[in-house]
């Protein structure tokens, strides 16, 4: 690393931090946990039930949700075609965005793929947020559906 | 008396090192010191929401500087967006100025701002915006995302979710 922005940076601190320290502190005082890192706020794999068909199963941490009409599936896997069969969710009155349709906890979506009995690889595109904090970025997934 | 002298300066400045170094190594939390070493604002050019022109955040040297990223998906960004115009406008004449960067197509973010009666300017990109937002600490991809510059360029703090008002307006006075 060069030594100029080392430089700025102590001399940017001893200067000004202390006079800060008091606001930065209340800043960091919401008495709030971190935001969770995407993969962990929204966990999905794929699971099988006895039949062994594929759904995708998403652990969504307390306190955040998925929207319903931004989750996405498509086949990456030439020829195979994968139909996802999304449940409802819970509708909710947003202040910004007006009624919406979130799922929270846990949620199992179905795949159909065709033809049936192959495998695929997935793109998975959904967006998330914590409840009144912040909403993350859309995102994507890449996941096999494991074979047959 | 000369020795006496550079011990002193030697603890202080190794009370000083230490002092910076919790700063930095502090955990993430709501709002967080910078990271990296990452305390120079990076240079970026992104399209202007009205206009298209390119516009480079150079153009704000020199000014205290608090960089919104928004985006209309985000409805905890779209709730404190009139706290930001209530304070641009109390705040313009000591030299602050909040410069907005809608994460979304000029398209979508163009009416909203228009809605919103944002009073800054107001930047746009997608992955271009995203991409800055990345360089200034937003590893988590996570919006609203706001950093405090001063006016000296020198990244001050940078904060992951809806701010806390009265903690923004006490650095926002702050001489």
């Amino acid at each position: 690393m060069r030594s100029g922005p080392r430089l700025t940076l102590l001399l940017g601190l001893l200067a000004g931090v202390p006079a800060l320290a008091g606001g930065l502190d209340q800043l960091l005082g919401r008495d709030e946990p971190a935001l969770l890192p995407a993969a962990r706020a929204f966990a999905l794999r794929v699971v099988h039930d006895t039949s062994g068909a594929p759904a995708l199963q998403w652990d969504i941490a307390p306190g955040y949700y998925l929207y319903r009409t931004r989750v996405r599936v498509e086949s990456e896997t030439p020829a195979v075609g994968v139909t996802a069969a999304l449940p409802g969710g819970e509708f909710t009155q947003d202040d910004a965005l007006g009624r919406v349709e979130i799922y929270r906890d846990r949620v199992l979506i179905p795949l159909t793929l065709t033809p049936p009995g192959t495998s695929a690889t997935l793109l998975v595109r959904y967006q998330g947020c914590a409840d009144g904090r912040a909403c993350y970025a859309p995102a994507e997934y890449r996941l096999s559906t494991g074979g047959p | 008396m000369k020795h006496l002298l550079g011990i002193a300066m030697l603890a202080a400045a190794l009370g000083a090192g230490w002092w910076v170094q919790q700063l930095v190594e502090r955990p993430p939390a709501a709002f967080t010191t910078p990271q990296q070493g990452a305390f120079a604002r990076p240079q970026f050019t992104l399209a202007d929401l009205s206009t298209g022109r390119p516009r480079s955040i150079e153009e704000w040297n020199g000014k205290k500087i608090v960089l919104n990223f928004w985006a209309s998906w985000c409805a905890p960004c779209l709730e404190e967006l009139p706290l930001f115009v209530r304070l641009q406008t109390r705040y313009q004449a000591a030299g602050v100025q909040f410069v907005g960067v809608a994460v979304d197509a000029p398209v979508t973010a163009r009416p909203l701002a228009q809605r919103l009666k944002l009073n800054y300017p107001n930047l746009v990109g997608e992955l271009d915006a995203m991409d800055v937002a990345r360089q200034l600490g937003n590893t988590r991809g996570v919006l609203p995302y706001t950093v405090l510059i001063g006016a000296d360029g020198i990244v001050q703090a940078q904060h992951a979710g809806v701010v806390n008002g009265a903690a923004l307006e006490k650095w926002l006075s702050a001489k």
